[in-house]
């Protein structure tokens, strides 16, 4: 079983040097350097400075993808596709030749840069309703695509209207989301309202507690707009010691079953079957999966040739979080 | 589309004095009912009276659109295409051929009434199940649709009041309106109503509530049925 | 839909069909159906010998006067239906569902059997469950695919839908809008029976917890809705009947809405306002509905009483 831990995804902007710098010492799973942020007339000089930042973004072993601006599609693959780029995050996609367009372009650029063919991916991210209801050509138009979501702020304003905090509207959307990405084989990304709409930074808990939500919608990472976020998202998404233990004993009393004849067992209350225990497989392999991460994390972020600040490595580095 | 259309007032095409006092309450469009107000024995009268209505709200200020039948398109057509009308309402849109039907036959009574040609809008109303499950479609059968509704859905399609008062499955048919419109370029109208108020009992200040709800998931303006709820729907739909 | 007495199928319980004394005392339990499971509940290395259960449970299933269901295995389509279809059976209840394809390799499987068998061509029925994301994304085509498909839709809870979507369930938040969503709008858009499920939370994952499958039993039936989803324990099976069972005040209500329906016509209106309600055509087929779902109920109910009541008497000849 092939899991995709990428649960954080910072964004910073390729023009703020500081922010670039210090972007490896979040503990994010991935760092996106954004270029669509980007004033025009800054574009060629932040063009030029992704070469370099893409390996100062991944030293602490995380994933880095560049986000692109749709109008300036090419000239922003051609100014990131280098080795040790993971992918590109893709805005403001429409239709399904958005996405055969960066992908041919993608293969290109691999050719020439020596890159494997096919071995960037791609981050889908949907802003208008036709994206919404298209999405399922978009999904199946590149096996690049690892991870969609959308962007809800930017989808409110294509449909003209200002969201109230009360009342989600994207219940729809993201639901569809959910399930088309799924269905296709893609990890839907994405937060939970009203923090998907406004991208506050509210604190740990209140983070925490939205990318929990989100996770249970579906959703398998989060784009995280500021540094303080990761943490919270990366725990949110990470089976909790009490989930794994609980599943630890779906799986014997599941066992024990079996051994007895029957695959239908009771335990607390609740019916352990067949979906259950596949379930808790899963959940046991992830938690897994992400404590391998970290520990991948934390062994780039503690080389000393790294040049990380030595402080932050004492903190990424502490306990494991099982 | 330069004028707003925060209000469409529903009425009854078979009472002249009701039409005159819809044109009157300041909606933005009233919309002349051939169909669920008007009892079957009365439509033929009512189909008489549509081109001195037309007037009577144009006089007022308001848009006309008359609320045809797709069953019974042929006549109500006949009967509603008048210089003066903006568009028509087909309720109870179903299959994206009904559309291709009225809209053909609007593009001939356009020619032979002297109207412009490609100049009168349809509004689908979904009202039922298989209207919404054709939706998208049924907004591109036809570059005249310019309006989704549920129309009153909440009415036909048997949903009553979940436990938490929404009425059952009516949000989330809202927000698959909202994204089908935006996707086939068509406006989505609707309020957020709450059990009990179902649209026709809701006083002015519910039906503002309602409106701000939907509002906030993307609605552009509503349907009423009572000419108390007009004032509260432009306000809660004028464009800030 | 066809006209007619509505079907009452308000509860219903999952057996694995290995486990005897669940299908020997499931004519106890009141359920107006009982699904004879050889999927999930079933261990793989008994799956063989759970087929060769099956023609013999129904018989047992029937002396309750419920509905004998089978769901069988979404790989062992053929083996499954080659041990399910027999006389009495009156649906096969089929997992996963993807594509609608499926579905008619079912239909026509089931088709043949029926013409072996003796069975009346049409009677099984298809129950095609939704559990993946894949599934939901085809829900229309699926649900259009075949005219045994009588009744659709999607519940909440579901156990395999959670696994695929990845999500945790018995949170305090409807996670399955959509995917309800989609099935309904498709259930209605083909005139089939719905089968849905407002919301009410559901944190514990208990699945003998008779309060909460009442309060689940009673929101549905708020809504309009009859067809139930079934349980996994007998300790359910009453709070599903008591809940979805109009009551004698719904009826009464219902019989007021009509008499007020009549003075609207009379008024020669569409519709009025009486005692701060809206009175009109709907109103009326919703009252209509009720009063012919509670008279469904109680005939049902009385079907069942009496086969429990041959069951008993013979069981007394015995000894």
């Amino acid at each position: 079983m092939a899991i995709l831990v990428r649960r954080s995804n910072l964004l910073v902007a390729i023009t703020d040097a500081a922010a670039v710098a210090d972007s490896c010492g979040h503990d994010a799973d991935a760092v996106t350097l954004d270029l669509e942020a980007v004033a025009i007339a800054d574009k060629p000089a932040a063009r030029a400075l992704i070469k370099d930042a893409i390996g100062v973004a991944g030293r602490a072993a995380a994933e880095v993808f560049v986000r692109t601006d749709r109008r300036f599609l090419h000239a922003d693959l051609a100014a990131a596709a280098w080795p040790g780029l993971s992918g590109i995050m893709l805005s403001r996609v429409e239709c399904a030749a958005d996405v055969t367009d960066a992908a041919e372009a993608l293969s290109t650029l691999e050719r020439s840069r020596g890159i494997e063919v096919g071995s960037l991916s791609l981050i889908v991210l949907l802003e208008s309703a036709r994206a919404v209801w298209d999405m399922r050509a978009i999904f199946a138009a590149s096996s690049r695509i690892s991870q969609a979501g959308l962007d809800e702020p930017d989808l409110a304003m294509s449909l003209g209207f200002e969201p109230d905090e009360a009342l989600d509207p994207f219940v729809y959307a993201r639901g569809r989301l959910a399930v088309e990405a799924t269905a296709a084989g893609i990890a839907p990304v994405g937060m939970a309202y009203p923090l998907s709409v406004w991208p506050r930074d509210d604190g740990a808990e209140v983070i925490e507690g939205a990318a929990t939500r989100a996770r249970n919608l579906g959703m398998k990472g989060a784009v995280c707009p500021h540094a303080s976020w990761v943490k919270p998202v990366n725990a949110a998404f990470t089976p909790s010691p009490e989930l794994v233990a609980y599943n630890k004993r779906v799986r014997a009393a599941f066992a024990a079953g079996i051994a007895a004849g029957t695959a239908a067992v009771p335990l607390d209350g609740r019916m352990i079957d067949v979906p259950v225990d596949e379930w808790a497989i899963v959940v046991l392999a992830t938690a897994e999966a992400c404590a391998a991460r970290d520990a991948e994390k934390r062994v780039a972020g503690s080389d000393p040739g790294n040049n990380l600040i030595s402080d932050r490595t004492e903190v990424i580095s502490g306990p494991p979080g099982d | 589309m330069n004028q707003q259309r925060r209000s469409w007032l529903l009425t009854p095409l078979s009472r002249p004095r009701e039409v005159e006092d819809a044109a009157r309450c300041g909606a933005d469009v009233v919309v002349l009912d051939l169909v669920e107000l008007v009892r079957e024995e009365e439509k033929h009268a009512a189909r008489l009276g549509v081109a001195a209505a037309i007037g009577t709200a144009q006089a007022a200020g308001a848009e006309a659109f008359v609320m045809i039948d797709p069953l019974l398109a042929y006549a109500d057509l006949h009967a509603c295409v008048w210089p003066g009308l903006a568009g028509v309402v087909i309720a109870r849109a179903q299959t994206p051929s009904q559309v291709e039907e009225i809209a053909a036959l609007l593009g001939e009574l356009e020619g032979s009434r002297g109207i412009l040609p490609g100049s009168l809008e349809i509004a689908a109303a979904l009202e039922t199940a298989a209207g919404n499950q054709a939706a998208y479609e049924i907004a591109r059968a036809s570059p005249r649709v310019r309006t989704l509704t549920l129309g009153r859905a909440d009415l036909v399609m048997d949903l009553r009041p979940e436990p938490c008062g929404e009425i059952h499955l009516l949000p989330y048919l809202m927000q698959r309106l909202v994204i089908v419109a935006g996707a086939a370029g068509a406006t989505p109208i609707g309020a957020w109503w709450r059990s009990p108020d179902r649209g026709l009992l809701a006083t002015p200040q519910n039906t503002g509530a309602a409106a701000r709800r939907g509002r906030a998931i993307g609605f552009k303006g509503a349907m009423c049925l009572r000419a108390n709820q007009v004032d509260a729907l432009n306000c809660a739909y004028a464009r800030s | 839909m066809a006209k007619g007495r509505p079907v009452v199928r308000r509860s219903g319980l999952t057996m694995p069909v290995v486990t005897a004394r669940f299908v020997d005392n499931a004519w106890r339990r009141g359920c107006d159906f009982v699904t004879l499971d050889l999927e999930d509940s079933v261990p793989q290395h008994l799956k063989a010998h759970a087929r060769s259960l099956i023609k013999d449970a129904i018989p047992k299933i029937e002396r309750g006067g419920a509905e004998p269901f089978a769901r069988i295995n979404h790989d062992y389509v053929e083996a499954d239906l080659e041990a399910v279809i027999w006389p009495g059976l009156i649906r096969v209840k089929y997992p996963k569902t993807e594509h609608a394809e499926e579905v008619r390799r079912l239909d026509a499987i089931i088709t043949r059997l029926e013409r072996e068998r003796g069975i009346r061509p049409g009677t099984v029925e298809i129950d095609p469950s939704i559990e993946t994301a894949l599934g939901v994304a085809h829900v229309y085509e699926i649900a259009a695919a075949s005219r045994r498909v009588k009744e659709f839709g999607a519940t909440t809870g579901g156990y395999d839908l959670s696994r695929d979507l990845g999500v945790e369930m018995f949170v305090d938040f409807d996670q399955f809008v959509y995917v309800k969503g989609e099935a309904e709008l498709a259930a209605r858009a083909l005139g089939l029976g719905v089968r849905a499920a407002p919301f009410v939370a559901n944190t514990t994952g208990s699945v003998s917890d008779g309060k909460r499958a009442f309060a689940q039993a009673e929101a549905a039936r708020k809504c309009g809705l009859h067809l139930g989803g079934g349980g996994l324990n007998p300790a359910v099976v009453e709070s599903h009947n008591a809940g979805y069972t109009p009551g004698e005040e719904d009826v009464r209500d219902a019989r007021w809405v009509l008499e007020q329906y009549r003075r609207v016509i009379a008024s020669g209106e569409t519709w009025l306002e009486i005692e701060n309600r809206v009175i009109d055509a709907y109103e009326a087929a919703r009252a209509r509905d009720t009063i012919e779902f509670a008279a469904a109920c109680r005939e049902r109910d009385r079907d069942k009483a009496e086969a429990v009541a041959r069951t008993q008497a013979a069981l007394a000849l015995g000894a």
